[in-house]
């Protein structure tokens, strides 16, 4: 706005947005890898792929100081109740990305022992296919996971 | 394969143990002899006095319906392995499917621990004499064995309730931050 005093160092926004966009930028992640998958999730947070660069994957070790879980790999019934566990510990807001075919639906397991997809035990906001995922796909679901933060009515009053 | 002027595995057992080797079987250029349960762990002290001193596998299987298998279906299958002699040899024993029993060979090979575990866990095979026998990858809760025939092939027994994940309502509300 022409002769505005401020216009250079005021940014007008609606609270939802600043707040949202905060915490896109500051995704804490628990990996609870489990499976082949963690060497890929392993090639797509280190330095060539380098998620944190996004501001969206900084691996945590303990889901309280985590938001994001990233499950990734094969979930048995043994070992549900954990993920289950590992997810109520964790504080709002969070958010729960499928990694691989067999976080998603089971992918080609369909038998005594596999969860068939992590949805039938914790809700989940982004599934990821391929088995293992493209690095490029784990980058595309981030960004698409941010912009769905971004967005997002955000509970702060 | 073994040269003619050493004497099979089939053979070496027969001799020492008689009625109690069964028979034997060629499967993939290999022959695998066939014993009765109870004789089992005398074969094995046997087989290992011999040389063949390390079990390299024992392994469950369930030849319910198999093409052309006659006898009970339940079967253990155990691989030995000579360091020295660097022979192999491999035994079977048929078992029937309510209460199979075998004695356990873990005084003989430590490593028969888990592997009888394993075993126990997915064909519910009673290995008599085994230290600790409960399941090595299941939990505990689970009803049955279930690389046995007659387990359902799609049954599967959660631990905890499982949500329905196609209640896109719900998943609409939590979306939007617990408001309706």
């Amino acid at each position: 706005m022409p002769g505005d005093p401020l216009g250079e160092v005021v940014v007008t926004t609606k609270l939802d947005r600043l707040v949202g966009w905060v915490r896109k930028y500051s995704l804490f992640q628990y990996p609870f890898v489990t499976a082949c998958c963690g060497m890929e999730f392993m090639a797509v947070s280190a330095s060539h792929y380098d998620t944190d660069r996004l501001g969206a994957a900084f691996p945590r070790f303990s889901p309280r100081q985590a938001d994001l879980l990233m499950v990734v790999g094969t979930i048995t019934h043994k070992q549900a109740p954990i993920l289950k566990r590992v997810y109520d510990q964790m504080c709002e807001p969070k958010w729960v990305v499928a990694f691989g075919v067999c976080a998603t639906s089971g992918g080609f397991y369909q038998n005594y022992g596999t969860v068939p997809g992590i949805d039938t035990i914790i809700p989940v906001d982004m599934y990821i296919p391929g088995c293992p995922p493209r690095p490029e796909t784990v980058l595309d679901a981030l960004l698409k996971l941010q912009e769905r933060i971004q967005n997002q009515p955000q509970a702060v009053r | 394969m073994t040269p003619n002027s050493a004497p099979s595995v089939f053979e070496e057992l027969k001799e020492s143990f008689g009625d109690a080797v069964v028979g034997r079987e060629l499967q993939t250029g290999r022959e695998a002899v066939l014993l009765r349960p109870e004789a089992l762990a005398k074969a094995a002290a046997h087989l290992k006095g011999l040389g063949y001193d390390f079990l390299t596998d024992l392994g469950g299987a369930d030849y319910t319906g198999y093409p052309g298998h006659q006898g009970p279906p339940l079967c253990v299958s155990y691989q030995l392995f000579g360091s020295t002699t660097r022979k192999r040899a491999w035994i079977k024993v048929y078992l029937p499917m309510d209460a199979p029993r075998v004695p356990s060979l873990c005084g003989l090979f430590a490593c028969a621990n888990w592997y009888e575990r394993e075993c126990y866990d997915l064909f519910g095979v009673e290995f008599e004499g085994h230290p600790h026998l409960k399941r090595l990858l299941l939990y505990e809760e689970f009803q049955g064995h279930p690389l046995r025939k007659d387990y359902p092939i799609l049954k599967s027994q959660p631990l905890i309730p499982m949500r329905d994940p196609t209640d896109y309502e719900a998943e609409l509300v939590r979306r939007r931050g617990g408001r309706a």
